[in-house]
């Protein structure tokens, strides 16, 4: 389903063409075809929403246009010109700027000076910076924008959305033509959204493009002009805002046939095992209670910077808990530290294996026996390299690691192979309580498939298992229950039987609770 | 906010330390004891201008003493040795430390060698360079001392009353904050050091900002050495040990952040003075010279703890959310606002 | 208002670290590396190994040029003077290894041989009790180290550089500045004069803490953890690794190989001069990167850095033997170790 159609334009005037064109884009990373065929225009003036699953391919057409990634296939235009955007400065001077979730400013300096850095007003002295047109300039800028944000203030003592308002001086500054947002109202208050619609009505008055990615569905409705649907990688749809509702949009969004095939007949779930009351800290989780039943696995869907991850941290002693409690087994339970956490019985498959699941420079071996020193060890002390083989090789058949060599650098490993390397891990301990942060991110069809028949023999064998996944298939294959979060709170809980991925985007992404 | 308190409250311990030293010790307000100190004070403030330079770009430059002592060996050979006049020595010594410095900075850029590997391989390198050429054994005309009276002005002389040296100082200073504010490279090692992805977006050669540091941390060790040399009237291997923990000590005490992209030469002045202030003082009330080391090590202890907690502070944890403090009332809005 | 927070490594959220590069790079070069075959690398090989080769080379070479230099004397000689030195290297090498880093070890030297000497002349206690307190000493401070640097997360280069100072004044007030003289006892004497056979006893103490410590290391799992640390910190935290105590640990350790050494100089000179082991550092720094190890942490291995000592002391016997003039040994150290990082660098960037 595709319907393109024109921005709104009330006034009379000559058409207009686009200001950026891409055609025929796609881009993959092996394993993986992050885009395929993308097509889309942006007008001058035009506020234009992308919206998407995680993993649709949102981020990487964003980097793409940034500069970051080169596509693989397909053709930018810029006001009309074939573009090639090799690196970000090049997409800066071609007329893009993007603005990132975590600002690209110096800290130390002015507002003035992070708006023209690098293309300061000189005096007549080389090198020498002309302070009062600096400000001025900056100053006209930010009148633009109607911001009353002092040029003179100085970035670091920002707060962020004040930062972001910098930003968009500097793509200003720069003369974009293009803005490019990532996820602008993430780290928003109410108020300080409104005030960057308001600047982003000006960016429209002054004819610039904004594309902005957004998971608040309510944004899209009250800013954008059109809105641009990815799903795996394809696009799905552009249309106008005006043309659409909520519900339509989530079914654009999912439009998968539910995958019913899959569904397991699992045992009915055992005893309590973990029960959570109230968790919460400070700006990250808020209220948080469940309770997680041997044999059963809880799925936790949500749209990323929902809490998930945080939240499986803090039940492994990784983050610090600031209020609530927790009961493993009916007894009181303060995970001090990860160490004490896995005395427990807990393990922590992390959302990144790279930066917190393997150490590259280490065999697989030696990464399977990382968590279980007292199973290789004699005296908890001396390594006993017999016991530590074997446990290597047992855990190397029952995941069927490609190669099955205990000496195979883990950084030679393949994405999914790694992945299995995590979860040996973890699985050389007998844990009772597995958290599980994206069980197949950056996995091959094989080994997924591998990964979820691992999943259901654990919960067989009585393991409970929390899986926090933002691929709603998988949750919805693989869960007894779920439940979603969103903003740092849980807002839903659904059994298997009444979910759907629909409800479940519903629910992630703010609606009816 | 913080920083303004922290350097107001320097400059509160400062003065303290002034006046406790001043009634503990009776000579420490002698216009011969301000002499003194201003004299110490051009030394290492010299040095701290350069190295505040590389330290706000988010590098180290731990050359710096081992420059000091090559500056003033080569002002002894060529001078006292060789017997070149002061005109075409120190401007030839002032250029060879300024190449040593930009050395420092292609090795540092070129290569993706950590900063402080390769100044502290630099440190004894250079020193070793330096103490070859020192030529204690030839005694010239003039003796074992520099004799030449305008080599001397730099570091004994007096203009009205105030040391030459800390004249020169402060045009240094004043040279150096025009530099570091009023000009494109200044922001930009501000930039540099604040935020790698900020330059690199705005096309600004995050190299040759980095290279430049360096090369200036070069020049100001050469002219602080050459002053040095001068006061001293000799080329003393001894004199430069130690000056980079005193120069890093006061830049860092000064506000500056050893990551990078905080710090100003105002600070830096006020914490080259708290230095100087601590050193003399001790001298003047008797503490024994071993303390002073002690002292010294505790002392920039002290301020990078300090630092390093108020590196912490500036963090801030992710805040995810905008309506968990806004909670019922938001909601009524949020589905007034669109939300179907 | 809040200040803002500091970038990772200077890089917003989502955006990969090809952005730090100088030119773009397709993502997959990053993955076809992966997807290689685990094999036969030069590159990887040089990187693991090439100090052996290097070592080997430059005995060749100073065989050649000068005859006094391949004798059993000669290398006896040659490996006493580097006992202290790997010693030290030993320790430091556990906390690179970590990820961290120690440049105090110079003055800790120092410490050890000025307390154990103290503990002789003013206190006239037993011979190998003073030299256990040097040990300590030393030991003491690598605790003081590993606590600031996990505890107050101050950075370990500027803690360590702040340390050297400290104690380094500290061995100039307890000895007053002058030279301390002790009642030369023979069994500590022995420590720096003696022999056990043919071999001096310094390096027969050089062997063993060697083998102890790479037993340590690929034996035990205080070895794997200071590995894992080195590799990949956050991993090691969340596979329940006590990382802040295995830091203090590593600088523990530097602590007490450099009180060790400082103790074995001393003994060796029988005297407790207060500038002991003054720029010592550098040179078991450049034993440390010239082995291999490199100073991110999580590459190499203890052994490596003896072998980086004992290259970089026969390289200073030949440039000796062949009348090289003193000073410029400080040249050629500091420039060894530039070398040395700026070609692993390049090999282990290549292999990547």
């Amino acid at each position: 389903m595709s319907i393109e159609a024109a921005p709104d334009r009330p006034r009379a005037e000559p058409p207009v063409a686009p200001i950026l064109e891409v055609s025929g884009l796609s881009k993959s990373f092996p394993g993986v075809q992050a885009l395929a065929d993308i097509s889309l225009s942006l007008w001058p003036g035009e506020v234009h929403a992308l919206v998407g699953e995680n993993g649709a391919g949102k981020s990487t057409l964003i980097k793409i246009l940034a500069g970051v990634y080169t596509a693989d296939a397909g053709e930018v235009r810029l006001g009309g010109q074939t573009v090639a955007i090799r690196t970000v400065h090049e997409a800066q001077q071609l007329g893009i700027s993007v603005i990132y979730q975590e600002p690209a400013l110096v800290p130390a300096l002015t507002v003035a000076e992070n708006i023209l850095l690098g293309r300061e007003p000189g005096t007549g002295l080389p090198g020498v910076v002309d302070r009062r047109r600096l400000v001025a300039e900056a100053q006209a800028l930010l009148d633009r924008l109607g911001s009353p944000l002092d040029p003179l203030a100085r970035v670091r003592d920002l707060g962020i959305s004040w930062q972001q308002i910098v930003e968009i001086a500097k793509a200003l500054a720069l003369d974009a033509r293009v803005v490019i947002m990532d996820e602008p109202t993430a780290a928003l208050t109410l108020q300080e959204t409104q005030h960057l619609f308001q600047i982003i009505r000006e960016l429209k008055a002054h004819g610039r493009a904004v594309l902005f990615i957004s998971h608040a569905l309510e944004e899209v409705f009250e800013i954008a002009d059109r809105v641009t649907v990815l799903r795996d990688g394809r696009l799905v749809s552009t249309s106008a805002v005006a043309a659409l509702d909520r519900p339509t949009l989530v079914r654009l969004m999912i439009g998968r046939a539910v995958d019913e095939s899959a569904s397991r007949a699992r045992p009915v779930s055992g005893a309590e095992v973990l029960r959570v009351q109230g968790l919460g800290r400070e700006g990250i989780l808020d209220d948080v209670s469940f309770s997680l039943h041997a044999g059963e696995v809880l799925g936790i869907a949500g749209l990323v910077g929902s809490g998930r991850t945080e939240l499986a941290r803090a039940l492994f002693g990784a983050d610090p808990i600031e209020r609530g409690e927790i009961l493993l087994q009916g007894t009181p339970f303060r995970p001090q530290s990860p160490a004490h956490a896995m005395a427990a019985g807990l393990g922590l498959v992390p959302e990144d294996r790279k930066r917190e699941g393997l150490v590259e420079a280490f065999s697989t071996s030696a990464n399977i026996s990382l968590a279980s020193f007292a199973a290789i060890t004699r005296g908890r002390i001396w390594i006993d390299p017999p016991r530590e083989r074997s446990l290597a090789r047992r855990l190397i058949a029952r995941l069927n690691l490609q190669p099955p060599i205990p000496g195979w650098r883990a950084r030679e490993l393949s994405g999914g192979n790694q992945q299995k390397v995590v979860l040996a891990k973890w699985l050389a301990r007998d844990c009772r309580v597995l958290l599980i942060d994206e069980p197949t991110r950056g996995v091959d069809v094989g080994a997924k498939d591998e990964i979820y028949r691992l999943i259901d023999e654990l919960a067989a064998s009585g393991v409970a298992i929390l899986m926090i996944s933002s691929y709603l298939p998988e949750i919805l294959r693989m869960s007894d229950r779920i439940l979603v979060m969103r903003e740092g709170r849980v807002v839903a809980e659904f059994a298997r039987a009444e979910a759907s991925e629909e409800r479940l985007m519903e629910a992630a992404t703010g609606g009816s609770t | 906010m913080v920083a303004a308190l922290r350097s107001y409250g320097l400059l509160v311990a400062l003065v303290v330390m002034c006046l406790v030293f001043a009634a503990l010790a009776p000579g420490f307000f002698t216009p011969g004891n301000l002499a003194d100190m201003l004299r110490d004070l051009s030394n290492l403030g010299i040095l701290a201008v350069g190295e505040t330079f590389v330290i706000v770009g988010g590098g180290i430059d731990l050359s710096v003493g081992s420059v000091v002592v090559l500056a003033g060996i080569l002002c002894d050979d060529l001078i006292r040795v060789l017997g070149w006049s002061s005109f075409l020595a120190v401007p030839l010594v002032l250029l060879i430390c300024t190449l040593v410095g930009l050395l420092n900075g292609i090795i540092i850029t070129r290569f993706r060698i950590p900063a402080f590997i390769v100044t502290l391989a630099g440190l004894y390198a250079i020193r070793g360079v330096a103490l070859s050429l020192y030529r204690h054994d030839v005694t010239s005309v003039a003796g074992a001392l520099i004799a030449d009276p305008w080599f001397l002005v730099l570091g004994q002389g007096d203009l009205l009353g105030i040391p030459v040296s800390f004249l020169i100082f402060l045009v240094v200073f004043a040279a150096g904050v025009f530099l570091l504010r009023r000009t494109r490279f200044g922001l930009h090692v501000y930039a540099v050091g604040g935020n790698e992805l900020a330059p690199r977006l705005s096309g600004i050669s995050v190299d040759r900002v980095r290279l430049l540091t360096y090369t200036i941390s070069g020049f100001c060790a050469g002219l602080s050495g050459a002053a040095l040399a001068s006061r001293l009237q000799t080329g003393a291997p001894e004199a430069g040990l130690g000056a980079e923990f005193d120069v890093i000590g006061a830049v860092v005490i000064g506000g500056a952040s050893l990551l990078g992209g905080y710090g100003s030469l105002p600070g830096t002045l006020i914490g080259s003075a708290f230095v100087i202030v601590l050193a003399k003082g001790q001298s003047l009330i008797g503490v024994p010279a071993n303390y002073q080391s002690f002292a010294r090590g505790v002392v920039i202890l002290v301020a990078v703890a300090l630092d390093a907690f108020q590196q912490r502070r500036r963090l801030r944890t992710r805040v995810i959310t905008r309506s968990l403090s806004l909670r019922g009332a938001a909601s009524a809005e949020l589905k007034e606002a669109g939300a179907p | 208002m809040s200040r803002p927070e500091r970038p990772s490594a200077g890089l917003p959220a989502g955006i990969p670290r090809e952005l730090a590069a100088e030119q773009p790079r397709t993502s997959s070069a990053v993955e076809a590396g992966r997807l290689r075959q685990q094999g036969f690398s030069l590159e990887r090989l040089l990187a693991q190994y090439g100090i052996y080769l290097a070592l080997l080379v430059l005995i060749v070479i100073f065989s050649v040029l000068s005859p006094a230099f391949l004798t059993a004397d000669n290398g006896l000689s040659v490996l006493r003077q580097v006992s202290t030195v790997g010693i030290m290297a030993i320790g430091e090498a556990f906390v690179i290894l970590a990820g961290g880093i120690d440049v105090s070890v110079g003055s800790i030297v120092g410490l050890g041989g000025m307390v154990s000497a103290l503990a002789l002349r003013d206190y006239g206690i037993a011979p190998g009790l003073a030299a256990l307190l040097g040990l300590l000493a030393g030991l003491a401070v690598g605790v003081f180290n590993g606590l600031v640097i996990t505890k107050l997360r101050v950075d370990a280069f500027i803690t360590t550089l702040a340390t050297l100072s400290a104690v380094r004044g500290i061995v100039y007030i307890v000895s007053n500045q002058y030279d301390v003289r002790f009642p030369e006892l023979a069994p500590f004497l022995f420590l720096g004069r003696g022999y056990l056979g043919p071999i001096p006893f310094p390096v027969v103490l050089l062997v063993v803490v060697t083998a102890v410590a790479w037993v340590l290391e690929t034996r035990t799992t205080i070895g794997r953890s200071v590995h894992a640390l080195g590799g990949n910190e956050a991993a090691a935290r969340l596979s329940g690794i006590a990382a802040d105590r295995m830091r203090v640990a590593t600088y523990a350790a530097a602590g007490a190989c450099a009180g060790l050494a400082g103790v074995l100089i001393t003994a060796q000179v029988a005297i407790a001069v207060p500038y002991q082991g003054n720029g010592s550092e550098l040179d078991v720094i450049a034993a440390v990167v010239v082995g291999g190890i490199a100073l991110s942490g999580g590459v190499g291995s203890v052994l490596l850095a003896v072998i980086g000592a004992v290259f970089i002391g026969v390289l200073a016997n030949g440039l000796a033997l062949l009348d090289v003039p003193n000073i410029w040994q400080m040249v050629i150290k500091g420039i060894a170790i530039v070398l040395a990082v700026g070609l692993y660098n390049v090999a282990r960037s290549r292999r990547a």
